[in-house]
């Protein structure tokens, strides 16, 4: 190789770094935009995600759960969400709920509440009680958040349930001595 | 060029089979998070009325074996009773729903492995509807393409130790069974799907 062509490739081959190296630092690779697609909805409203519907069809408040392990109070109270569930194209097996309030403090249902999902089949309404143990200053504006997988809502349709709950009910739902026992997750009957 | 070419000959055929071997190694997570987590592929395939048969390999504590077996669906129709240990049973069903009954024959050797079956059933719209032995209040079979008290021999779980059939579980070598699947009334079955381990399957296609 003559030496004019050596240096030809000395630069080619740096040209080529160079552009690998501005194409690298263009791409926004550490910044992807993996927000989730959100879903809102208000309760009673039917909710439509790519992978299932889902209905916030009730709340109400508890003092304490009556589980199989006996009952399970707490110092706060269960704010207890009645959703509806379709899952669509497959069934739904571990979709995840959580709460968050109107200060952005998120609440997940506790094992301890004896709560458990069953998988939802494809195509039929299914009904589950959802437990989140909550204090007073949560109510008030708590919104559900439901997605298909606890570990990855990554560009995947989220719900986000308003609950409906406004400054003057916090009241009447804090103050309840009730005891409440949680069905299982299951087929809704009209 | 020419020169550089020539001595580098060696190199330069070298580097495709390199590119594709690491992209090949790189390729396992592919295959097990991707590939292998769904139904992918149509291992046997036929219709409403004729015998598909399928031999599907697997794997257990025995070694890499096969199990083989011939299906024909024979009806499929919508129903409001399902058949429990008891016998058939009211699945009482909501307005919007329905059972889905599937009536198949099998055919295969009383040695083969067909334990552990999975069935589902395809809309036209793409969903697929599971069995589950629970269809609402009414309990059947546990795997819906074997007989619930002779399901034959359950796959090798342990290295060194034979299949096992439990005795008096010995399976006939014709049978029929009858799973039935919840589904929306308004759903358009097409077709019935069976299968052990993804992402191979059996699709019967129905009339």
């Amino acid at each position: 190789m003559t030496w004019p062509a050596r240096i030809g490739a000395g630069v080619a081959v740096l040209a080529a770094l160079a552009v690998g190296q501005a194409v690298d630092a263009a791409l926004p690779v550490e910044h992807t935009d993996e927000r989730p697609f959100v879903r809102a909805g208000g309760i009673g409203d039917r909710v439509h995600m790519n992978y299932a519907d889902v209905t916030v069809d009730a709340v109400h408040t508890a003092k304490s759960l009556d589980t199989p392990q006996g009952k399970v109070g707490t110092p706060g109270r269960w704010l207890i969400v009645d959703v509806t569930v379709v899952a669509w194209g497959r069934p739904l097996s571990r979709p995840a709920m959580s709460l968050e309030d109107d200060s952005g403090r998120v609440f997940l249902s506790d094992p301890r509440s004896g709560y458990d999902w069953s998988s939802a089949p494809t195509g039929v309404r299914w009904r589950a009680q959802v437990p989140f143990e909550v204090p007073e200053d949560a109510l008030h504006g708590a919104t559900l958040v439901f997605s298909r997988d606890a570990n990855d809502d990554r560009r995947d349709d989220v719900a986000r349930i308003d609950l409906g709950i406004e400054p003057g009910d916090v009241a009447g739902l804090w103050d309840t001595q009730q005891v409440i026992e949680l069905p299982p997750a299951q087929m809704a009957t009209p | 060029m020419k020169a550089w070419l020539r001595r580098n000959r060696w190199g330069l055929l070298a580097l495709p089979v390199t590119v594709v071997l690491a992209v090949g190694a790189n390729a396992q997570r592919l295959h097990d998070y991707w590939w292998d987590q769904d139904l992918r592929h149509e291992a046997a395939t036929g219709g409403q009325g004729e015998w598909v048969a399928w031999t599907d390999p697997f794997s257990d504590a025995t070694g890499d074996v096969t199990r083989t077996f011939q299906v024909k669906v024979t009806g499929s129709e919508s129903t409001d009773v399902a058949d429990s240990s008891d016998g058939p049973a009211d699945l009482d069903l909501p307005s919007d729903l329905t059972g889905w009954r599937v009536t198949m024959d099998f055919e295969a050797q009383p040695d083969q492995v067909l334990f552990g079956c999975l069935l589902a059933l395809l809309d036209d719209e793409g969903n697929r509807y599971y069995y589950r032995a629970r269809a609402n209040k009414v309990s059947q079979d546990i795997w819906p393409c074997v007989p619930q008290d002779h399901p034959g021999p359950m796959p090798s779980i342990e290295a060194g130790k034979p299949r096992t059939v439990f005795p008096g579980e010995e399976r006939p070598s014709h049978w029929t069974a009858r799973p039935v699947v919840v589904v929306p009334r308004s759903a358009k079955i097409t077709q019935v799907l069976l299968w052990w381990e993804q992402p191979d399957y059996l699709a019967v296609q129905l009339n």
